[in-house]
């Protein structure tokens, strides 16, 4: 009696288990479809630039086709520049996206929460809803809080320097790279100047990485007094690592001086990162030691960098 | 009136999509794919006029396949890469490989396809 009750419950559970992931499955690919839809009807709309935006009417009728609509309006805002924000934003507006996008991410955990931030950093975000991203830009969670603060960035860009000033962690080189991605979409503006200037840790390193996004040459001057003065030596290791980006020299004896004192594990990894930026084996020997040095020409002369010249 | 074909290859196919809307209007035919065997095959059976490949995963494994898309046609299609890799090294093994165009996301949807157009346009001239 045992063994059917048994066979019955399995039978029930494997049946359930198949239903569900039909449906979900079935949930899944007519998003799928509502979403490539979306993302032509918008860059037609884009490319066709209507005079009157009032008159645009891209509809989305339930949930899914509204999380449809936001995922295509982040596709084309995060892999184009010079969209016509005005058209998306009345889009979005139109069909209550932020609102919506606020309320997901209230009730959203973890990754997922993370993922609905994301999202927002491409759909204006809602009146007032700039406080309530602000209460995720300290969250324990790295992801949600690099996601907060690109929505952040992106609702505010006029508060960008005040916003990553005022954060209680230091930004990881991902983090970096991803506020850069913002910078290229033209939501933030390009000024690297007053970042190196500045006394904050986090705003010194986004500085350094507009530097060696851009290949801005004319910092070079900007970057050797950050070597020369400043006293965080994990600055002091970007600015370098910035210098041999552009391709400068670094024989300075403000720069050795400042390789002396590097740990030497630091020194192997620039060391290793010197070889493969394409400095000469001259210059390296010029600012490191000749055990170093040897490493180094073992590098060059390696079978892999051999490849990468040919 | 739009003359023309144009490959795309991407494994993405949302972004399939939006690029076959910003090239669309300037072509006759548009045809995406997802798979690179894919990609070689159609190029080989279609003849296109331009193809645009939305990676530089393809280019990692040594193959040669800017030799093997433009195998059967002696009319030397145009390769364009669109890629998120900015460095320089990267770019130059792509241009010395025999792609045409190199472009980084994020792309000016407009340029683009101004870009796609003068090149078929330049094709039938």
């Amino acid at each position: 009696m045992n063994s059917v009750i048994t066979i019955y419950c399995l039978t029930l559970c494997t049946l359930s288990i198949a239903l569900l992931r039909l449906s979900r499955r079935r949930r899944s690919s007519g998003r799928e479809i509502a979403r490539m839809q979306y993302s032509r009807q918008l860059t037609a709309l884009l490319l066709q630039e209507p005079d009157d935006i009032e008159k645009v009417a891209i509809r989305a009728h339930n949930a899914r086709e509204r999380m449809a609509l936001t995922e295509a309006i982040y596709t084309i805002m995060s892999h184009s520049y010079g969209c016509d924000i005005q058209l998306l934003r009345h889009v979005a507006e139109c069909n209550h996206l932020p609102q919506m996008l606020c309320r997901r991410t209230r009730w959203a955990r973890g990754a997922r929460r993370a993922r609905l931030l994301m999202l927002q950093s491409a759909i204006p975000a809602a009146e007032n809803a700039t406080e309530e991203l602000r209460r995720y830009l300290n969250s324990r969670d790295s992801d949600v809080r690099i996601s907060a603060l690109l929505a952040t960035l992106a609702a505010t860009p006029t508060m960008a320097i005040r916003t990553i000033s005022a954060l209680e962690y230091e930004l990881s080189p991902f983090d970096l790279a991803r506020i850069i991605s913002l910078l290229r979409r033209g939501l933030l503006p390009i000024a690297y100047e007053p970042l190196l200037a500045d006394g904050n840790n986090n705003l010194q390193m986004l500085g350094m990485a507009i530097v060696r996004s851009f290949g801005i040459e004319i910092a070079e001057k900007r970057l050797h007094q950050i070597i020369t003065s400043e006293r965080n030596p994990a600055i002091v290791s970007q600015a370098i690592y910035t210098l041999s980006s552009l391709g400068r020299p670094l024989g300075h004896t403000r720069i050795r001086e400042r390789l002396a004192a590097m740990p030497s594990s630091e020194r192997k990894a620039l060391c290793r990162h010197l070889s493969v930026e394409g400095y000469s084996l001259g210059a390296v020997r010029g600012i490191f030691t000749e055990q170093e040095s040897d490493y180094a020409e073992v590098l060059i002369n390696s079978y892999k960098r051999a490849l990468a010249r040919s | 009136m739009s003359r023309g074909k144009i490959v795309i290859y991407s494994p993405c196919s949302l972004l399939a999509g939006v690029m076959t809307e910003i090239v669309g209007g300037v072509a006759s035919r548009v045809v995406c794919c997802q798979s690179i065997e894919q990609t070689v095959a159609t190029c080989q059976r279609e003849e296109p006029d331009l193809v645009i490949i939305l990676s530089i995963k393809p280019f990692l494994n040594g193959s040669g396949l800017i030799a093997e898309i433009r195998q059967r046609d002696k009319r030397r299609p145009p390769i364009y890469v669109v890629s998120w890799q900015q460095a320089e090294n990267v770019v130059l093994s792509l241009l010395e490989c025999g792609v045409d165009q190199y472009f980084t996301f994020p792309i000016c949807i407009g340029r683009l396809r101004n870009k796609a157009a003068e090149e078929l346009k330049h094709r039938y001239e």
